[in-house]
């Protein structure tokens, strides 16, 4: 908020505090809670907005995270308490797609707090988390009273930043999205300009979000103008309007082309299995699932998410990871029309997306946030990938599972003489050539033990596993 | 003349709300980083853009064309 600089802020902080930008108020854990503390400058402004009819009216369409006071402390500051959202999830694991809706959601709600005399005063995809394949905003703290007359959103440099650019970066240059995981702020133009060919560089969208800025750049050497200009209220209003419209009509411009990738339609083009094998590895999963009664389920190579849905059809909310950019697209464009509690993640578990941050403790890892979170762990058609590929060996596989399933596990055990597991043996059967069944069933006897099986006719069988130690405090 | 006074009056509003944007009263604190080139341009696209609705609005007022919205500002929303 801009009505006062917290000099407290650097010397009064909470360490237990998990963030610490915010002039405002910070965002802290206890437990299976989330808190938010408030700081007294800025508490009766969080109140009004939480009591607002334009914030209830956010949280009842899903587009605000709920909240409630908890307490009001002597000294004025506030604690405010969050619902918790399933599983929390970073812009660097999201598809186009998604970081699409989390911008739309954004300039969204900024442009209906105009209207209630609020502006949103950052605008990062951070302040976004998804609730399954809902885009939520989870940063009440965000939205300042509007300083009447003033047509700049001083957001706007932060929403091209951390939401167009890697976008265009994208779209135009083919630079992972998820390369946002090194770029807390985003890009800046001058990071674009010197990639971009002069056609890109001069025409629509790229030409104002990066050629001008960038220019500009060279000519003020940072010395930005910092007052606040005056305009009549009306006249600013619809200015800030025009600015996110604008703003809008470029991050549409910014999807990217739909493309097919090796894995995209893998459920209607794998060979290697026949519609039998397919019939019978569903009719499965349904019945293990029907058994395991999942709350809370992980589908590790979730792809498009087909098994995702027999999952939520038993019950689940389901996360679902998957390394290929086009399927976890496809799977979460589903998951979004149909409002399936599904969130699919890109994440390629044999590389974790690791902790970022200041001292690493800003944003988690995915096997921290993974750990306690489920009671089932799905794995269908992943461990010869595990094996071969990422060269991981069994027993690490079952600790893996172990660790992050709290109760069940279903995986696809796939033979040494399976088509896939040859092609990816490239020559080293040597190696790899003596794994069988009874080792895989071996080795998951460590931690587990077999609750169902069955097998199909191209070889591969389908295990349900329980852990042997009672399961844990339930999943939140 | 129509056009050169059209022209004046365009250049008239761009000054005017130039001016507005100068006489600022005081320093305004960002979270976020604005940036330099980028709130440039928004101040210069915003600048321009001001200056035609002020234009707009003045000369609806001028002419009455809807004299049950003249002082209002028109809205610009798609």
């Amino acid at each position: 908020m801009t009505v006062a600089v917290d000099a407290s802020r650097d010397t009064l902080r909470d360490t237990s505090e998990d963030t610490f930008r915010d002039p405002a108020g910070a965002l802290y854990f206890d437990g299976a809670c989330v808190f938010r503390s408030v700081r007294p400058a800025f508490a009766a402004a969080t109140e009004a907005f939480l009591n607002s009819a334009l914030a209830q009216q956010w949280i009842e369409q899903g587009k605000l995270v709920a909240t409630q006071i908890e307490t009001r402390h002597a000294d004025g500051s506030l604690k405010l308490q969050h619902r918790r959202i399933h599983f929390p999830s970073y812009p660097w694991e999201w598809s186009p797609a998604q970081w699409i809706a989390a911008g739309r959601l954004t300039l969204e709600l900024c442009e209906q707090a105009l209207g209630s005399g609020l502006i949103l005063k950052d605008a990062t995809p951070l302040n976004v988390l998804f609730d399954g394949a809902q885009p939520v905003f989870v940063d009440v703290l965000s939205f300042d009273p509007l300083d009447a007359g003033n047509p700049i959103w001083l957001a706007y440099g932060q929403f091209v930043r951390t939401f167009l650019l890697p976008l265009a970066a994208h779209k135009y240059l083919g630079w992972p999205l998820a390369g946002a995981l090194e770029r807390r702020d985003g890009y800046e133009p001058a990071d674009l300009y010197p990639y971009l060919p002069v056609m890109r560089r001069a025409t629509s969208p790229l030409r104002s979000l990066v050629t001008i800025p960038y220019l500009l750049e060279g000519k003020t050497k940072g010395t930005a103008p910092t007052k606040r200009p005056k305009l009549p209220p009306e006249v600013a209003v619809a200015l800030l309007r025009r600015t996110l419209h604008n703003l809008r009509r470029a991050l549409d411009q910014l999807a990217p082309s739909p493309r097919v990738s090796r894995w995209s339609h893998y459920t209607t083009t794998a060979s290697h299995y026949s519609a039998a094998d397919n019939e019978q590895k569903a009719a499965f999963v349904e019945r293990a699932l029907a058994e395991a009664r999942p709350r809370s389920l992980l589908d590790v190579g979730g792809n498009t998410g087909h098994y995702s849905r027999i999952a939520v059809a038993a019950g689940a909310s389901v996360v679902a990871l998957d390394t290929d950019v086009q399927a976890t697209a496809k799977n979460w464009q589903t998951a979004n029309a149909k409002k399936e509690p599904i969130l699919p993640l890109i994440a390629d578990i044999a590389r974790p997306t690791p902790a970022v941050g200041w001292r690493n403790r800003e944003s988690r890892g995915l096997l921290d946030r993974s750990t306690g979170a489920f009671d089932t762990v799905l794995m269908l058609g992943v461990i010869h990938h595990l094996l071969l590929v990422d060269q991981v060996p069994l027993p690490a596989i079952f600790d893996l599972v172990r660790q992050l399933t709290t109760r069940w596990a279903l995986i696809e055990w796939v033979p040494a003489t399976d088509s896939q597991f040859v092609q990816l043996c490239r020559g080293r059967q040597e190696l790899y050539g003596h794994l069988d069944e009874k080792q895989f069933l071996a080795t998951a006897e460590a931690h587990f033990q077999i609750s169902d099986h069955a097998r199909l006719p191209n070889g591969r069988s389908l295990w349900l596993f329980e852990r042997h130690t009672p399961p844990e405090a339930s999943a939140p | 003349m129509q056009r050169a006074c059209r022209l004046l009056l365009i250049v008239l509003g761009v000054f005017q709300v130039l001016v507005l944007f100068l006489a600022a009263e005081k320093p305004a604190y960002a979270y976020a980083d604005p940036g330099s080139g980028l709130l440039l341009l928004q101040i210069a696209s915003s600048t321009v853009a001001g200056a035609l609705f002020i234009l707009r609005a003045r000369l609806r007022k001028l002419f009455r064309l809807d004299k049950s919205k003249a002082s209002e500002v028109p809205d610009i929303q798609p």
